[in-house]
């Protein structure tokens, strides 16, 4: 074309130096230029296009970033959320259900059935038939049962803790010692020896700490409570027609997740001989206990329906995993429902007001983005320009929503026992793996998504077409 | 270079462009005139590639354009193609200097942007105010702005509308003999909407558009229009070489060996049209 002078006399770096001279600063690339060597010049290149990029986004950054404010509410309220929800819902896991592992199963009669998910299903009501017993033990498919039998009298359980002493009525239960094997520490421990060891449900522990927030006291943690003298109290009825109390000594061994019905468990040898005891004793009992639970181990988990199918058949009723798993998440659903609501809500008006910014920028700005098609800048570059600064920005709020957020829910999980002291057993705890980052990528997403359409629309401004109109 | 093959285009009922057709040659200026809204910068939206027409096709160096995906098409406005404004359309939060070397920073493959740009800038005499933003500056400064921005690409064709419908006499006359200047200089070609009829005195191709078609005039250089051709240009070439070569090639090789003698001529000594004729002898 003959215009290679045009482009080589330029190469000269004497126009470069001149400007040095001068003083004048076009872009901060500048200063580096007269020092580049051939193969710094693609770089400098990409930090040229950059350093235009970023020009252009800080014209657009205010009204971008207070449009994208919506992303830091959001953010937080996600951020409180999911590690709330996990804690509720470990709390009504252990609490209120009880833990059963993948090849468990809980075995109970029918009339202990609740239609409430938020009571435990296993409340002692009715007996499961001793024929029915040594039937699920006979059961093939069924490798251990471990069942749990409560003494059929009228019991308390007293202490003294503070200088008051409670003593509310409370069953008594047995199980052997192998039922706490792998779920409870120093499980060899549960046996009787001058005293008899008791393993109340974690449920208790939680009520008794509800009991002392509520007077103004501290909480008391398992390991506080430990070895706590324990009188069990039997009422035996005499054929006088009146009651005689047997005191028995007792210590707190521990508290379990994995039965969740107000008793005490003690070893079942406890149980048993006190009731081949005193069985006699109002003339009406055969055994003097009941079996009120059973926890069967299934060989193989695929034969779970024929294992209930043969319980249904006894009108017993029974519960595995993915029954305390799918009460949890019914429960859980009426938190779930109003986060969902509450998160729509602001979802909606964030990507609404980020949609109008950008909208606003697009067309107050459509004479730029028509020159640039002119230009030569192509649609996609246009589309990216826009959704990169909007991914950017809500990658910047959504780490400060992370931020916010995690800090409001350390600070709810300090204040909740006190502003509601019957919450005060949901361990709230703001660590969680991979949140960060799950905010981070979301707040992105949002932003970028609703970034998308004014930068079509922007990429599709067009000079000649507007003088068409 | 660039042909423009039987394009036609409609505006809704109002048909602006009824199967134009138009070559571009290598280092020619092609100006282009006609009244207003008879679609003269619709013509140049859709040579390049910005606008699509309803029928026909745009060959640049023998490839439909409207058959490139759009970043191709991108990249062709930005490397091959340079454009001037009436209104200079330069970006406003830029100075100057940035307008100029915007388009370079957009092209992946530019070499020594800084010193194209300084030597652009030395060449037009624009240096004192490169560092000034466009509403500072004179319609005569930003139109040489303008004019840097659109070569600094090494552009093979400028595509210029009304360039001096915002200047003063004496700087449109500047700015044509620069166009003359980067064309024989540089070997760029320009295609000039105008109604500046000072235009001609450096054209080597003239079309006036009228009803939506082109009509060819054969100007000599120095303004005088010295023959007026009725017939459309693919018609008049297909009569005249219906050989194996495509028409629209033969076209540019006949407006070339036309605008050849025509150079020659000077401006005195032109032929006046039969319409002048009148004019002249009162």
């Amino acid at each position: 074309m003959g215009n290679d002078i045009l482009f080589s006399e330029a190469v000269s770096p004497v126009h470069v130096q001149q400007d040095a001279a001068a003083g004048q600063m076009h872009f901060w690339g500048n200063g580096l230029y007269q020092y580049c060597e051939k193969d710094m010049k693609l770089m400098l290149h990409i930090l040229m296009n950059i350093s235009f990029a970023l020009r252009d986004s800080a014209r657009n950054i205010l009204k971008s970033l207070i449009s994208s404010f919506g992303i830091i509410v959001l953010i937080s309220f996600l951020v409180m959320y999911i590690p709330f929800r996990d804690s509720v819902k470990n709390y009504i896991e252990t609490s209120l259900f009880g833990k059963l592992a993948i090849n468990e199963i809980k075995i109970y009669p029918r009339s202990a059935q609740q239609n409430n998910i938020f009571t435990p299903s296993s409340s002692i009501r009715g007996q499961i038939p001793f024929a029915h017993v040594r039937a699920i033990k006979g059961i093939k498919e069924i490798d251990k049962t471990y069942s749990i039998i409560k003494l059929d009298f009228k019991t308390k359980v007293h202490g003294e803790m503070l200088g008051q002493s409670r003593a509310p009525f409370l069953p008594i239960c047995g199980v052997s010692r192998e039922f706490f094997k792998g779920k409870l520490r120093n499980w060899n421990g549960f046996r009787t020896g001058k005293t008899v060891p008791v393993v109340a449900p974690k449920m208790i522990l939680e009520l008794m700490n509800n009991y002392f927030i509520l007077n103004g006291l501290p909480r008391m943690s398992e390991n506080d409570l430990r070895g706590f003298p324990l009188d069990l109290r039997v009422f035996i009825p005499a054929p006088d027609g009146e009651e005689r109390m047997h005191e028995i000594k007792a210590h707190l061994f521990g508290f379990s997740d994995v039965f969740a019905f107000p008793a005490v468990l003690v070893p079942r040898d406890v149980v048993t001989s006190f009731a081949a005891r005193h069985r006699y004793a109002a003339g009406r009992l055969k055994q003097g206990y009941q079996h009120i639970m059973l926890y069967a181990n299934i060989k193989d988990v695929r034969k779970l329906p024929e294992v209930a199918q043969k319980l249904r058949k006894m009108g017993l009723v029974f519960e595995s995993q993915h029954d305390v798993a799918e009460k949890t998440n019914r429960a859980l659903s009426v938190i779930d429902d109003f986060s969902f609501v509450v998160i729509g809500i602001l979802l909606i008006i964030t990507v609404i007001s980020i949609f109008n910014s950008y909208l606003n920028i697009v067309y107050t700005r459509s004479h730029k983005f028509s020159l640039k098609r002119i230009i030569g800048v192509s649609k996609v570059r246009i589309i990216m320009g826009f959704v990169v600064e909007a991914a950017f920005i809500g990658a910047m709020y959504g780490m400060i929503g992370y931020y916010a957020g995690k800090w409001m829910l350390d600070y709810a999980a300090k204040k909740l026992p006190v502003w509601v002291p019957a919450l005060s057993n949901i361990a709230i705890h703001s660590e969680r793996e991979g949140l960060f980052l799950m905010a981070l990528v979301f707040s992105m997403l949002i932003s970028a998504v609703s970034a998308l359409i004014p930068a079509v629309f922007a990429s599709n401004m067009n000079l000649f077409k507007a003088v068409r109109k | 270079m660039l042909v423009v093959e039987n394009v036609s285009m409609s505006f809704g009922e109002r048909d602006i462009l009824k199967n134009v057709n138009m070559t571009i040659g290598e280092k020619t200026i092609t100006v282009i005139t006609g009244k207003s809204g008879t679609g003269k910068t619709t013509l140049l939206g859709i040579m390049s590639g910005l606008l699509k027409p309803d029928s026909g096709r745009v060959l640049f160096r023998g490839k439909n354009i409207f058959r490139w995906l759009d970043f191709m098409r991108s990249r062709y406005r930005n490397k091959k193609i340079g454009f001037i404004f009436q209104f200079f359309n330069l970006l406003p939060d830029m100075t100057a200097y940035q307008n100029i070397i915007y388009p370079a920073i957009i092209n992946p493959f530019s070499k020594n942007i800084r010193g194209e740009a300084d030597f652009l800038v030395n060449y037009l005499g624009i240096s004192h105010i490169k560092n000034n933003y466009p509403t500072t500056l004179s319609g005569g400064e930003l139109q040489r702005v303008a004019v840097a921005r659109s070569i600094i690409n090494r552009p093979e064709v400028v595509l210029a509308d009304e360039p001096t419908g915002n200047l003063d006499d004496a700087t449109a006359d500047q700015i044509i003999s620069l166009f003359s200047e980067i064309k024989e200089k540089y070997g760029i070609s320009f295609v000039i909407v105008t109604h500046e009829k000072k235009f001609l005195s450096v054209a080597d191709v003239h079309y006036h558009l009228t009803d939506g078609q082109f009509v060819r005039m054969d100007n000599a250089r120095g303004g005088a229009v010295k023959k007026e051709e009725k017939e459309k240009a693919v018609p008049v070439v297909r009569k005249k070489s219906p050989g194996k070569k495509a028409p629209v090639r033969n076209a540019v090789k006949k407006t070339e060996k036309k605008a050849v003698p025509a150079k020659k001529k000077s401006p005195v000594k032109a032929k006046p049209v039969p319409a002048k004729k009148g004019k002249a002898k009162k």
